[in-house]
């Protein structure tokens, strides 16, 4: 008998090789029993509890906190344990680290400017792994963004700064992790978003007093700084002045 | 309805029906109103959609979906619609404009036109045509046009893949469509979509789904089938964005684009209404016939309206759900694999099946002994499937939850109902 | 020992060039780009420089909340900030909780996340795509190469930040940002998107 329906050539989805009308049903019953198992589990997706994260207000701790230690998040420097070593401005193979340090009137020396340029830094670690004191460390910090780059460079010094000096073992203890980039980041918590009721963190174990929480901003914080359009425009702009922390910059 | 509506309008307006002139404008403002309710009808048919559809493949893969516009993102719909309404719409040079900006009204009229012979209850139907059927099949060829006119005029060459891939799709499927429906239409004795529903009843076993083994197996051909022509996406090979970028409606932004989105997701209605009508018995109530509903009078009628109307969307929502699923279970079938299942399987197979009708038709009596132990028999399978569904999902979750609390700490159970 | 990649603070070529982060100027599509559709919008047109935003009216804030509430993003990525891109597109960090889904074509998207270096080669293409979005646009900068070249900005292949080539709104630091930080970039994209006249925008002058 010829069969009604021939095995197709070149095409081993459907039924070549074993041709006619049982190979034809048994497709029919591998379709048709596929796709039911395949409704099957994805209904059971339906009983599951969803894996998403909500994260900047349906969650019960900041995603900060939950980072491991060991998340290199944005740079961050105390600058009172800052020897002015420029070790790690020297390690940094792409040079985001920008540091100057003057002779000041009483025969000191000054830290007068360490600007971190978090637009370029490609989170190797180096710099960390170079400061013996353990001024320069990774936060597990990462709500940065900016409409203006100028404001990608991070700058930890705004008024020329005695570098710190101590004996070995006195250092004086490190500011919590993440709590001088709320300072430093223009514009830090100002997202005004739809999302509201963000729950406030609570302190972790070895946080201390928070230093001086910054004023709340405006809800309506953006369109902000009027100054320079983040264009191509050239302009090797130190563009924030640096006479004043940039944090006040924001209307 | 219309030729009432029309005659409310000119007695509204104190006009005199016998004169031409006013009964040409008015039936200009009266087609116009129409048309307007009907698109205001159809949005809300099929806005909401796109954001259930969103939460059930969020669900699906373990996420969530829109969440944030309106009270559990019931508004994302709107704010789709707003947005693409607001945003610049964009003729490319090279296109052929007046087929380019045409094309978009041609698929979502075709669509649109559809709802036309749709029965949404016992009387909310525009036009009960006694080829309601016929039309149906025959009206959403305006759809291909439309998607080949798209593609055509875009000058892209995507576009251009995409609307000859619809349009072969399109075509061939029509065929198990037609096949498919052809068989209920034979066992209904009518094309008229009211009719259809009135020889079917209230209860399942009444529904024609149920009525025997042939026509059992019609209604997932024709579900596939359905879900082939309205570009769903085992079968969405005209969209596939990952060899064509967009499909044929690759050049089109914000409210052209809106047209084809409007008919997409306004088709899921569709094919959802076209089962519910011809195999799932419709609007109809239990304990109370047709010809009741059509007696009663004043509030009770506008109320059975309104019941009827809630039962038919409950059925198709079942069904518009399950397409859903589909979609977001399956992949997508490769051209040739798209062509071999219209041609090879499903086109015989619906013969098949209309052959099966007929032969029962001749031969078996209605409401015969052999008549009920088919319905019984077909009753039995889809409660069989039904059974065997219930307890694969139950397997599938059951082979993840103890892993997952001893991994999470946490409860796996997280139902459909609770809102994150 | 001479080598020009060397560390920088063991020998001397560090001591010429300043190791200024600064936006390395203009010309930087130095042949002609051949595709150039239609000019594009000038610098100028980045929100937040327009002196008559800051009035918005309730049709605005309507309108707005709506527009932010449908971020279409679109399907580009050039490089490993990209898997970050897909991570937040994913179930973990679900961008279609704020409406934001991806489009394949860029007729279709509000917003073009730059995910990832470009090259020269692929500047052209950025600016073609971002040409052929409809006007509502907007445009993320994510991660160090494409906010201003990154750890490749010495390269001779990469363009020192993705803003010499089309107009960026949001600057995301990061390499690779972590996907809440898209989703962050993202929140402070609907903020902009607030305080706009969409009127304006729709012009393609504000
Ligand atoms: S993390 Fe790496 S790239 Fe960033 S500043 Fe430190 S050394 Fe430079
Ligand atoms: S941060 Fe550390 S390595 Fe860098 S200058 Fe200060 S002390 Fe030296
Ligand atoms: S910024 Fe870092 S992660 Fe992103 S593309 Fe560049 S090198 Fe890759």
């Amino acid at each position: 008998m010829v069969s009604a329906f021939p095995p197709p050539v070149g095409d081993p989805t459907s039924g070549r090789g074993s041709g006619g009308l049982p190979g034809w049903l048994g497709n029919v019953r591998k379709a048709a029993s596929s796709v039911f198992e395949g409704l099957a589990v994805t209904m059971s997706w339906m009983f599951r509890r969803p894996m998403t994260v909500q994260y900047p207000d349906k969650i019960a701790r900041p995603v900060q906190e939950v980072l491991p230690d060991a998340y290199r998040g944005i740079l961050e420097l105390d600058v009172r344990l800052c020897t002015g070593c420029l070790l790690c401005e020297k390690t940094c193979p792409i040079q985001c680290i920008d540091i100057a340090v003057e002779k000041n009137a009483a025969g000191g020396r000054d830290i007068t400017k360490f600007d971190i340029d978090i637009s370029k830094c490609m989170y190797c670690g180096l710099c960390q792994e170079s400061c013996s004191f353990g001024a320069l460390r990774h936060s597990g910090e990462f709500e940065a963004s900016q409409s203006d780059r100028a404001n990608l460079v991070l700058h930890f010094v705004t008024q020329p700064q005695p570098i710190a000096r101590y004996k070995a073992g006195e250092a004086p203890p490190r500011r919590p992790r993440g709590s001088i980039l709320k300072d430093v980041i223009v514009g830090y918590g100002t997202r005004a978003g739809k999302v509201k009721g963000a729950p406030t963190p609570p302190p972790p174990a070895w946080d201390k007093p928070a230093p001086a929480p910054k004023p709340e901003p405006e809800p309506v914080a953006l369109p902000q700084a009027p100054a320079p359009a983040p264009a191509p425009a050239p302009a090797p702009a130190p563009a924030p002045a640096p006479a004043t922390p940039p944090k006040e910059e924001t209307p | 309805m219309l030729r009432d509506v029309a005659n409310w309008i000119e007695r509204l307006l104190g006009l005199d029906p016998a004169t031409f002139a006013y009964s040409w404008i008015t039936s200009v403002v009266v087609i116009g109103v129409m048309a307007l309710v009907a698109f205001v009808f159809i949005a809300f048919f099929a806005g909401p959609v796109t954001w259930w559809e969103r939460r059930l493949a969020g669900r699906i893969q373990s996420r969530i979906g829109p969440n944030r516009v309106g009270p559990q993102g019931v508004l994302q719909w709107l704010a789709d619609g707003i947005k693409c309404f607001l945003k610049e719409d964009l003729i490319p040079a090279q296109a052929d404009k007046g087929l380019y900006m045409f094309a978009p009204y041609l698929v979502f009229g075709g669509y649109m036109a559809t709802f036309a012979v749709l029965p949404f209850g016992a009387n909310l139907i525009a036009a009960d045509l006694d080829v309601g059927l016929l039309y149906l099949l025959a009206i959403t060829g305006l759809v291909v046009i439309g998607s080949l006119m798209a593609g055509w005029s875009s000058n892209n060459k995507w576009a251009l893949f995409g609307g000859i891939r619809s349009a072969a799709q399109l075509v061939s499927y029509e065929i198990p469509s037609a096949f498919s429906l052809m068989s209920v239409v034979l066992a209904a004795g009518t094309m008229s979509m009211q009719g259809i529903i009135r020889q079917q009843g209230a209860w399942p076993w009444d529904w024609f789904v149920f009525r025997n083994p042939f026509l059992f197996l019609a209604f997932f051909l024709s579900l596939t089938s359905s879900i082939a022509e309205g570009n769903r996406t085992p079968f969405d090979l005209p969209e596939g964005e990952s060899e064509l970028v967009a499909g044929y409606h690759v050049e089109y932004s914000g409210m052209r684009f809106l047209w084809f989105m409007f008919a997409e997701w306004g088709n899921l209605w569709v094919i959802a209404s076209i089962a519910t009508v011809c195999f799932l018995g419709g609007w109809q109530i239990p304990g109370m016939s047709p010809a009741e509903i059509a007696a009663s009078t004043g509030l009770a009628f506008w109320g059975w309206q309104a019941l009827t109307l809630g039962v038919f969307v409950a059925k198709a929502s079942v069904l518009v759900a399950f397409v859903i699923q589909v979609r977001w279970t399956l992949p997508r079938l490769r051209v040739d694999q798209l062509m071999i299942t219209c041609w090879k399987y499903l086109v015989p197979g619906a013969l098949f099946c209309l052959a099966g009708v007929l032969v029962l038709l001749a031969v078996v009596p209605e409401n015969g002994i052999a008549d009920w132990a088919l319905r019984g028999v077909s009753l039995a399978a889809g409660l069989a499937i039904a059974v065997a569904y219930v307890w694969k999902t139950r397997a599938a979750y059951m082979a993840d939850r103890d892993l997952y609390r001893r991994m999470e700490g946490k409860e796996l159970w997280y139902p459909p109902f609770r809102l994150p | 020992m001479s080598d020009p990649n060397d560390l920088p603070g063991t020998e001397a070529p560090i001591a010429v060039p300043e190791p200024v982060p600064v936006p390395v100027p203009a010309p930087v599509l130095a042949p002609a780009p051949v595709l150039a559709p239609a000019p594009l919008p000038s610098p100028a047109c980045v929100p937040g420089s327009m002196p008559g935003e800051v009035i918005t009216t309730t049709v605005d804030n309507f309108v707005n909340w709506f527009r932010e509430g449908s971020i279409w993003y679109m399907l580009f990525a050039t490089a490993c900030c990209g898997i970050e891109l897909m991570q937040t597109g994913g179930p973990r960090t679900d961008l279609d909780r704020f409406g934001a889904v991806p489009r394949s074509s860029p007729r279709q998207s509000d917003l073009m996340i730059i995910a990832g270096t470009i090259t020269y080669k692929m500047a052209d293409r950025v600016r073609m795509l971002y040409a052929q979005m409809p006007e509502p646009r907007y445009v993320i900068a994510m991660g160090s190469c494409a906010n201003c070249g990154g750890l490749f900005q010495r390269g001779y292949s990469v363009i020192p930040g993705v803003d010499s080539v089309i107009p960026v709104d949001i600057y995301l630091p990061g390499c690779p940002p972590r996907p809440e930080a898209l989703n962050e970039a993202i929140l402070r994209l609907q903020d902009l998107m607030h305080g706009e006249r969409w009127t304006q925008k729709i012009k393609g002058n504000a």
